[in-house]
């Protein structure tokens, strides 16, 4: 009897360990606001030993998964129970940067007050299940066909091909509800929809496949953002059109106006800054600097380079103050884009949003 | 094909992998025996490690610790009458009692050579099904998943007893509380009171543990008896009556092997769900059913091979289409592309070698659990001959833990208090329990798949022939569960 108690008793300290976290060193936390094997996770996770290599020996990174409220309860911890100390970073994804552009209530947290250390961009692509007989983003426009359209919610991800179809004056059937963007594909596959679209790794690993097959077409890209917030094509796809061709093939004319506007920050806020690895606005500048120092040459390792490659997909990393910039477009949204964004939501979707105010 | 299998295995039998594999079965075993903990926390434990790793021995680690953890979760639902993870709950419905009646050895041992057998099956199943697993996935679109998940919610008919009305009202509680949180389908939040630890509703472990495991504990307090009441527990004849009780069973062993494959290939349909369906169909399909829910041996065997089995069906989806079949292959996922591997259709392509790496890491494991839970169950089934005041607060700790362990907030705590405090109100009331914990797993699913069949097809779904016919069988099932467990109580 004793021994089994004993073997118990072993058994939780085994646990109780790897539970604990390490309170004598100097630890620099990350926070995740996810769940291990998520998304922002794999990239924290994948960034966190080359950051480690670069810092100053008295520091011990660690990751630190705060989950909740669909991903919101990390940032809010972040910003109102960590000390402004630069000892303390938060990773954000479209997750938590859509939440914040829509103003939903659950979130307390700012990117206002928060700096950038590193970024990453993800890229998107729409593409057609091969039975519609559609080619191009010019057939798209002019087809006549019921065109259904897979997705998981109106105020996620989705957005972005929401509002492209929108811009694009292309009549969808939304269908929303999937369990994830896989999901999504299957029901294409199947034929429960038509259209979808998948983020870049997402796409070369699971659509690609259908492409060579013939079972899918692919039609434009989201595209990415450049430097002066233009939207450009995307580079991992140079043969697709980006998102302004795509408009300028079926309108015959550039884009401009607040569904414009629109479509860029959530672009920027879902897809250019998909990844961002955040400190507080107010912590000490050496601190600050140190770590953007660390950041640029961690992402600038040729092991860390080739370890990530499959995660991010082919994109280039920055630092420093081009993560802010990154993001600027979507925290210096108009107030009348921001507006017709709501009610864009609100009328399409049945979205109940609180009303802007800044 | 044949010769890309051996080489895979000797691979497996490279003494780094196999060492790496071994460390992954024993944090499968400790995650599998704490209440509450389950694969998921396993492989968070195990994530941290991965970066950096070769891919071959960090794929013997993870699958190794996912292959074992139904194995060893079936000490506390045996001994205890605590789920040691979420796939192990049926097995508290048989297996408890046994161990009541101071048969523990011999359930455990039952439970053991099962999980191997299903485990085995199961990776056999996705050896053999790979080739051609993409069109049957495939062939479950939206209305059939919403059907297949109402087939599920009629196995509350078989474990309600005689009062299938009680079991009904229970189902719908379950369904309700599941509706707590973020909808599915749409982007609201229900019932969430400001409370942001609400917002993602209450975790399944947290709320299997209080159903469960709190009343329990209550009960044996107040009784102030030991779990195997004054009978003596006896090690070694236990031992050889389980094995020949799997003997005499092993149609049953096959049969819920198959089973836990299917529902776990089908994705979304939540795997969590196995084990009851497995038991209640036992229950239905066995002759001289009566004994079941008082102590009988298949009611251990038939869960117990399922929810082995259905980690090997779970792959399929999640290796082929990248979308997971589980709880643990959620995580799974985010470890394999950690590792630089993208699952798609690639997996059969491209990296066959590592595919049957996956493959032979799940049989090898699950012998490797099974038999070392054989060699330890004598001595851990002595655990159900203590007294409550010294075992009680020890477990009641542990369970709190677990708990804990969900989304490590205090809710989690709160939570586990007031689903637990629920529970034994609802127990001392006569209500059944395990309908309240099937309609909570398989809300999000109804919702969902309901949602997508209605805004998809209007209602031209509800004529699709696969339709029709996973309706005709729900109607039977219920029918025929209600029947049968009026038969029982009489």
């Amino acid at each position: 009897m004793r021994c089994a108690l004993r073997i118990l008793v072993m058994l939780l300290s085994v646990w109780g360990i790897s539970g604990c976290t390490d309170g004598n060193r100097q630890v620099l936390e990350i926070i995740v606001p996810v769940g291990e094997g998520g998304g922002s996770d794999q990239w924290a996770r994948a960034l966190a030993p080359y950051l480690q290599r670069y810092l100053d020996n008295s520091l011990t990174v660690q990751v630190v998964n705060i989950t909740g409220a669909a991903g919101v309860q990390g940032g809010n911890v972040f910003a109102l129970r960590r000390k402004p100390d630069g000892r303390t970073l938060f990773v954000s994804s479209g997750s938590q940067v859509l939440p914040w552009l829509l103003g939903e209530p659950a979130v307390r947290y700012d990117f206002e007050n928060m700096r950038g250390i590193a970024g990453s961009p993800v890229g998107g692509v729409v593409y057609a299940s091969a039975d519609l007989g559609i080619r191009s983003v010019e057939e798209l426009c002019a087809s006549d066909q019921t065109l259904i359209y897979g997705g998981i919610s109106p105020t996620g991800l989705d957005m972005a091909p929401l509002l492209s179809f929108e811009l694009l004056g292309v009549e969808v059937i939304d269908i929303l509800g999937y369990a994830g963007k896989g999901a999504a594909r299957v029901a294409l596959e199947q034929g429960e929809t038509n259209l979808d679209y998948q983020t870049s790794p997402a796409y070369l690993a699971n659509v690609l496949p259908l492409v060579e097959e013939g079972r899918a077409v692919p039609l434009f890209s989201f595209g990415l953002i450049d430097g002066d917030g233009q939207v450009i094509d995307d580079p991992v796809f140079p043969d697709l059109p980006g998102m302004r061709k795509a408009y300028r093939a079926c309108r015959g004319h550039e884009p401009s106006g607040v569904a414009w506007e629109a479509y860029r920050a959530v672009l920027m806020a879902g897809f250019a800054a998909q990844k961002g690895l955040w400190v507080h606005a107010n912590a000490p500048e050496d601190r600050v600097q140190e770590l953007i120092t660390a950041a640029e040459k961690a992402t600038g390792d040729p092991e860390f380079l080739e370890r990530a490659s499959r995660l991010i997909g082919g994109y280039d990393f920055y630092v420093g103050d081009n993560v802010d910039a990154a993001l600027a477009e979507t925290a210096r949204i108009s107030l009348e884009a921001r507006r017709w964004l709501i009610e864009f939501l609100e009328h399409g979707f049945d979205v109940a949003l609180p009303e802007p105010v800044r | 094909m044949i010769q890309a299998a051996f080489q895979a295995l000797l691979l497996l039998l490279e003494p780094s992998n196999l060492a790496f594999m071994l460390g992954g079965v024993v944090v499968g075993m400790v995650v599998g025996v704490l209440p509450g903990l389950g694969g998921t926390v396993g492989l968070s434990l195990l994530l941290p490690f991965l970066f950096g790793m070769e891919q071959g021995p960090a794929i013997a680690m993870l699958i190794g610790m996912a292959a074992v953890v139904h194995t060893a979760d079936t000490f506390p639902s045996i001994l205890l009458g605590a789920p040691g993870s979420s796939g192990s709950q049926a097995t508290i419905m048989d297996g408890y009692p046994l161990a009541q009646k101071g048969q523990a050895g011999r359930a455990l041992s039952a439970a053991f050579l099962s999980s191997m057998f299903g485990g085995l099956v199961g990776a056999i199943t996705l050896l053999l099904i790979l080739p051609i697993a993409r069109p049957l996935v495939l062939a479950f679109r939206s209305p059939e998943l919403f059907m297949l998940a109402l087939l599920g919610l009629s196995m509350v008919g078989i474990l309600s007893g005689d009062r299938p009305i009680r079991g009904a009202l229970m189902a719908v509680l379950g369904l309700l509380i599941a509706a707590i949180g973020a909808a599915p389908a749409t982007p609201f939040y229900r019932f969430t009171f400001d409370n942001l630890y609400l917002y993602d509703g209450i975790p399944l472990a947290v709320f299997a543990l209080g159903l469960f495991a709190m009343p329990e504990l209550l009960d044996l307090l107040v009784k102030g008896k030991s779990i195997a009441e004054g009978t003596t527990t006896r090690r070694v004849s236990g031992w050889r009556e389980g094995l020949r009780d799997v003997i005499r069973e092993r149609l049953l062993v096959v049969r819920s092997a198959v089973l836990g494959v299917a529902v776990g290939f089908i994705p979304g349909l939540g795997g969590a769900v196995v084990d009851w369906l497995s038991y209640g169909i036992a229950a239905q399909t066995s002759k001289n059913s009566e004994g079941f829910g008082k102590g009988d041996i298949r009611g251990v065997i038939a869960p117990e091979s399922s929810n082995n089995a259905k980690e090997g069906g779970a792959l399929i989806p999640t290796l082929l289409f990248g979308i997971p079949g589980s709880g643990t292959t959620a995580i799974l996922l985010g470890g394999l592309v950690l590792l630089g591997l993208q699952p798609g259709p690639r997996m059969i392509r491209g990296d066959l070698d590592l595919t049957l790496l996956i493959i032979w890491t799940l049989a090898i494991a699950n012998v490797f659990g099974a038999l070392t839970c054989l060699l330890l169950s004598g001595l851990v089934a002595r655990l159900a001959t203590l007294r409550p005041s010294v075992l009680a607060p020890f477990l009641f700790v542990i369970m709190l833990a677990g708990a804990f362990q969900s989304s490590r907030s205090w809710g989690d705590m709160w939570a586990f208090l007031v689903v637990g405090l629920m529970g034994w109100v609802l127990r001392r009331l006569r209500f059944p329990l395990p309908p309240i914990l099937i309609g909570f797993v398989l809300a999000a699913s109804i919702e969902r798949n309901l949602f997508i069949s209605v805004t998809r097809y209007g209602w031209s779904w509800l004529t699709a022939p696969a339709v029709i016919a996973i309706g005709a069988i729900t109607v039977g099932m219920t029918i025929l569960g209600v029947r049968l467990s009026q038969k029982a109580a009489t």
